[in-house]
């Protein structure tokens, strides 16, 4: 389960008509714990093992605060691209 | 539900993204025509509905009637404004920057698993994210 799933479905799931994220004010403990354990199921499914799991789905950074409420101790790596670099980069240099 | 004769837009789409599994994308198609015959829908959905014809369509190499629908589709489809999306992050931003969010309740889980990667395209997530494949115990969600 991705985040957007998570947060797509969350108005339904705290049955309000708010949208997301107008819907996070009506969130609460058992809700936010049940959300963060979906989430974390799916990663169970694809490594049981793995230490960490990474998710670069695209639009993550618009989450990041649902994010900071499912995992607060989870890693967010913001990754910045330097215009020179990326120039060397798209022309193969 | 669809045996009953529940013709529900949302579930039509649902049907029409699972029906190639079943070999039944001509009923599918049916039910998606009967819809869009039926109108009285709001662009939201009707654009969905042909954008999921389109790919039934396409699916049943029938690429003649895939192509009008996928236009359609397109045409209905609202147009990136950027102002409008940097209008609608600013407010996300904001609202979670609001006093009630540092008092909202977090779940009660102390996991470093997921890590969260995050950046414009082209910006090193993806060399990033093979890099702890390689090195770490690590394993990628969005594979």
């Amino acid at each position: 389960m991705a985040m957007n799933e998570i947060t797509d479905g969350l108005p339904a799931f705290l049955g309000t008509q708010m949208p997301y994220p107008q819907c996070l004010t009506a969130l609460t403990q058992s809700a936010v714990n049940d959300a963060a354990e979906r989430y974390l199921a799916t990663l169970r499914e694809l490594s049981a093992d793995a230490k960490h799991v990474t998710d670069k789905m695209p639009h993550n950074f618009k989450h990041l605060g649902m994010i900071a409420l499912l995992f607060p101790a989870a890693r967010v790596i913001h990754c910045k691209a330097q215009p020179d670099r990326q120039l060397l980069v798209d022309l193969h240099l | 539900m669809l045996e009953e004769g529940i013709e529900d837009e949302r579930l039509a789409m649902v049907f029409a993204k699972v029906a190639r599994h079943f070999g039944r994308q001509e009923e599918a198609v049916a039910l998606l025509e009967k819809l869009l015959a039926r109108g009285r829908m709001s662009e939201t959905i009707v654009e969905p509905l042909h954008f999921n014809l389109g790919k039934l369509y396409d699916e049943l190499k029938q690429y003649d009637k895939a192509f009008p629908h996928f236009e359609q589709a397109n045409r209905l489809r609202p147009c990136y404004d950027p102002d409008a999306f940097l209008q609608q992050m600013n407010a996300r931003a904001n609202f979670v920057r609001q006093p009630f969010f540092t008092r909202a309740p977090r779940a009660e889980n102390a996991t470093e698993r997921p890590i969260f990667i995050v950046g414009m395209p082209r910006s090193g997530q993806r060399s990033l994210s093979r890099f702890w494949l390689a090195t770490l115990r690590c394993m990628a969600a969005e594979s």
